[in-house]
């Protein structure tokens, strides 16, 4: 426990000094080769714009309608992937029709959707909704039903010995063993749920002048701020590292690395 | 008055078309407190027809009676402890395995109550202080004694056990035997025991079911009355080992004709022919 905590420790000093040396490299070659701080503002001054923009609000205002957006998507798409994973497991038909489902829509970008969501919903926040929820809801879809065949026969029939029923087999002993599988479905979805946030407001972002991130970057551009548009793009990897990091690393150490479940390393 | 009773059991698979017979007209009676053990080679049917006393599968026909009452689902009465390690659920530590099948199966509700008799049964198996560790931190023979452990504290009528030693070592298996054997004295439970070790059968049981293979069906059932606790070098116990092996088709002189010793001639036959 101890020694793989201070392995922990170790790596993240490890890349944090590899961050500080690209970050480095990036002032020192602007400075010394002048390039034109309209393609490639200098570290300082985006740390200048970043500070300001936080200041001013701004950047924080982006951030939560961000995520407030993919807060709703992502939920939608973990209730709506249980209730079909529920549904496949009671009616086989169903399973099939949902394994042809994914076959076809997995590997499609959710953004690629887009096109076709704004005819049919319009360019407002419900749109940007509808697409980061088509995004997430097949990652967790597609990892809940191998979680749920990857759980021992063993340990179902030991529930079943103790007379649990459908239900509490279910919440007790499915859904837990099939929780390493769900979390690193849920760790996907997050993902291309972010990704598919930040792309669809680039596109149009803004309804009566409201919009995320993605928005803020497309804005800037527009009025090459670009020492902004770097700041902007600074909170994504800043939230994506966050929620990555701290969230699901913290998820996965009190749950799946306890209980000796992990299904990598 | 006999505790379970399988009247002409049958149980047959459909694969591909064909009708696969597991076994065959199988009829038994375990008296209450027996230790009872069905011996026989690997694929004989022996496994699924402890899995069919369990309730997870249907047989063809017959009738399998708990306590004069048809038994056909799986029941807390009826509890199973399998072969492979995984039976203990990862995501509870040792005690919570043990406390939450007490909570859903024993009804228990009071926390302290399912603590205490929790613990009880650890002590039984030998495994006081482990309460707080997680399966997975477990060796293989430990992880058994919890589900020995989970098994008796629900307060089951027969424990039913499909080679539970099967996939231990030689020496932690001797200790695990002679302790099932202590536990059974301790306790008074009735097992029903599934092994394809002779020895094992001999060292443990009452009574001694052979099974023959294909379609699996009783050989016949020879009572075993050697003074407890056994060894293998006691008096009588190579007789009976002989006889066992008589029955089960094992002795020397039809040893060269297993599968498993032809498999090997075989291999030597082209190693020395290359």
């Amino acid at each position: 426990m101890n020694n793989t905590q201070s392995n922990t420790i170790f790596k993240t000093i490890r890349q944090f000094i590899f961050i500080t040396i690209l970050l480095a490299t990036w002032e020192l070659s602007v400075r010394l080769c002048d390039l034109p701080s309209l393609l490639f503002p200098s570290f300082a001054s985006v740390i200048q714009s970043f500070i300001a923009q936080t200041l001013n609000g701004e950047l924080i205002h982006r951030m939560i309608f961000s995520l407030y957006l993919i807060g709703i998507g992502l939920s939608i798409a973990i209730i709506s992937a249980m209730i079909i994973t529920a549904l496949s497991v009671c009616i086989r038909w169903i399973s099939e029709w949902v394994q042809v489902l994914l076959a076809i829509m997995h590997p499609l970008p959710g953004i690629a959707i887009l096109p076709i969501i704004i005819l049919w919903l319009g360019t407002g926040p419900q749109s940007i909704i509808a697409v980061i929820t088509i995004s997430a809801i097949w990652p967790v879809i597609a990892n809940l039903s191998i979680g749920l065949r990857s759980i021992p026969p063993t340990q179902i029939e030991v529930g079943r010995n103790l007379g649990l029923n459908r239900f509490k087999l279910t919440w007790f002993v499915l859904l837990p063993g099939a929780f390493p599988h769900i979390l690193s479905g849920l760790r996907i979805a997050w993902a291309r749920a972010w990704q598919a946030a930040v792309a669809a407001e680039m596109v149009f972002g803004a309804s009566g002048g409201e919009g995320g991130l993605g928005w803020f970057i497309y804005k800037k551009r527009f009025f090459l701020e670009t020492a902004d548009v770097f700041a902007g793009m600074i909170v994504i990897v800043l939230i994506g590292l966050l929620i990555e990091r701290v969230g699901f690393e913290w998820i996965e150490n009190i749950t799946v690395r306890r209980w000796g479940m992990t299904t990598h390393g | 008055m006999e505790e379970l009773i399988l009247n002409r059991l049958s149980k047959h698979f459909l694969v591909n078309r064909k009708t696969i017979q597991v076994f065959e007209d199988v009829s038994l009676s375990i008296k209450p407190g027996r230790f009872m053990t069905i011996v026989g080679p690997s694929g004989c049917g022996k496994s699924t027809l402890l899995r069919c006393i369990a309730g997870f599968e249907a047989p063809t026909s017959g009738s399998i009676l708990m306590n004069r009452k048809p038994a056909n689902k799986p029941g807390k009465d009826r509890m199973v402890v399998f072969q492979s390690f995984d039976q203990l659920f990862p995501w509870m530590t040792v005690l919570k395995n043990i406390t939450y099948a007490l909570r859903v199966a024993g009804g228990i509700r009071e926390l302290d109550l399912c603590r205490d008799q929790a613990i009880e049964y650890l002590d039984l198996v030998g495994l006081r202080g482990f309460e707080d560790f997680y399966p997975h931190q477990l060796s293989g023979g430990m992880k058994q004694r919890v589900a020995i452990a989970r098994a008796l504290a629900v307060k089951p009528q027969i424990l039913l056990m499909d080679e539970p030693f099967g996939s231990l070592d030689a020496l932690t298996r001797n200790g695990m035997q002679r302790e099932l054997e202590q536990i059974w004295e301790r306790t008074g439970i009735t097992i029903l025991f599934v092994t394809h070790s002779i020895e094992e059968a001999i060292l443990l049981s009452d009574e001694i079911v052979v099974f023959q293979g294909q379609p699996g069906r009783i050989k016949t059932v020879i009572s075993n009355s050697l003074p407890r606790p056994r060894t293998p070098d006691m008096d009588g116990f190579s007789k009976l080992w002989q006889e066992l092996n008589l029955h089960m088709g094992l002795t020397r002189n039809t040893e060269d004709k297993t599968p498993l010793r032809r498999i090997t001639l075989m291999a030597e036959a082209e190693i020395l022919g290359t």
